[in-house]
């Protein structure tokens, strides 16, 4: 019974060492246990923050485009043609004016392009105001304006074709 | 008679037949439109042929003004937006809207011809009638003929609006109403013609 006794006496500190050990066993098993968790609270935590910001300044982004968009779709499906249309139309009406008003370009220039200007500025028309498309417009009426082009090239082609060359036979 | 023969005609039951016939009529003004483009092109041909003839007398670049001939191309092309507003007025079957920007359309129609007879007005003064060379009997026929068909569209507006406040909005009013729509945008077409192939080459 001599060995029970310094086993005794010595349980006491190897007890409280196995006390501690245990503890501390313990303590890092919790932590060791909860730090997976709470890093992934915080992980979790952070990424919904991020999304959260990120979704914000997406929200932010798609709010501002859709606002325009649904201002554009406020002011009515069947106006916007119009509305183009008349802008367009402005556009190619003061280009032309300008440049007759102010002048910068020598003649031939600012003929061809108060021509091109012109051109766009019928099929604008014909496009947004008259409604004119490849599409949905009755195929009779597309072939009636083909071939009213047509006649109009002839005729007035034509047209130029002798005249010019009767005028410049005569200065000559 | 015929409008029968369509009605048993129409393929699907629940329009009867009606919408057939406005088509067909929308295609034989959109005939006219189009004969109607041949006369101006012509004429547009004539015009640039005579444009030099000035037999001495005076030319565009003294006759016409910029800011006039700006002018009628706004009023012209403000006076199209109005009546394409007016459409989508009757569409969305608002009449008393529709009737309010087809008297829009009617003023600026009416201030377009205003402003082209005082500028005849004012060249015959001046002695630069249609008489005077063959650049200005082009230019007064081109023009003219132009601001006739203004004028016959102020009529037609005219007679489109006591319809609307008589009859309403029925089917053969709008179907009217829209072929008037396809005139008044069809002269402003010729109008771009107008200013880029006599007025601004004019003053250049």
């Amino acid at each position: 019974m001599t060995d029970p006794s310094p086993e005794g006496a010595d349980r006491g500190p190897r007890s409280q060492l196995t006390d501690i050990g245990r503890s501390l066993a313990s303590h890092l098993g919790r932590i060791g246990r909860e730090l997976p968790g709470h890093l992934a609270r915080i992980g979790r935590g952070l990424s919904a923050q991020l999304t959260h910001i990120g979704r914000g300044l997406r929200s932010g982004v798609v709010g501002a485009n859709r606002s325009l968009r649904s201002y554009l779709a406020g002011i009515d499906r069947d106006l916007r043609p119009y509305l183009t249309g008349f802008a367009l139309a402005l556009i190619l009406t003061a280009i032309p004016f300008a440049l007759v008003a102010i002048n910068p370009l020598p003649k031939l220039p600012t003929l061809i392009i108060i021509g091109v200007a012109a051109a766009i500025q019928v099929l604008v028309h014909l496009h947004y105001f008259l409604h004119l498309d490849l599409t949905s417009t009755p195929r009779e009426n597309l072939v009636a304006i083909a071939f009213t082009a047509i006649l109009i090239f002839l005729m007035v082609g034509g047209s130029f074709w002798i005249m010019f060359d009767l005028h410049h036979r005569m200065s000559i | 008679m015929t409008t029968d023969a369509f009605v048993v005609a129409a393929p699907n039951g629940d329009e009867p037949a009606a919408p057939d016939v406005y088509e067909q009529r929308a295609f034989g003004f959109w005939l006219y439109l189009m004969s109607d483009a041949i006369i101006f092109s012509l004429l547009f041909a004539t015009y640039a042929v005579m444009a030099r003839n000035n037999a001495g007398g005076p030319t565009g670049n003294t006759l016409f003004s910029l800011p006039n001939a700006f002018g009628e191309t706004l009023i012209l092309l403000f006076s199209s937006i109005t009546f394409g507003l007016a459409t989508l007025a009757m569409k969305s079957g608002e009449k008393e809207r529709m009737l309010s920007w087809l008297l829009v359309t009617f003023l600026l129609g009416l201030g377009f011809v205003g402003m082209e007879i005082r500028e005849f007005h004012g060249m015959v003064q001046v002695g630069a009638g249609p008489d005077r060379s063959g650049f200005l009997s082009a230019f007064f026929t081109l023009v003219g003929t132009h601001g006739l068909h203004v004028s016959f569209g102020l009529i037609w507006i005219l007679i489109m609006t006591s319809q609307v406040i008589i009859k309403g909005l029925t089917v053969p009013v709008t179907s009217r109403f829209l072929r008037l729509g396809l005139f008044w945008h069809f002269l402003d077409i010729i109008w771009i013609g107008i200013f880029s192939i006599v007025y601004l080459p004019g003053i250049l």
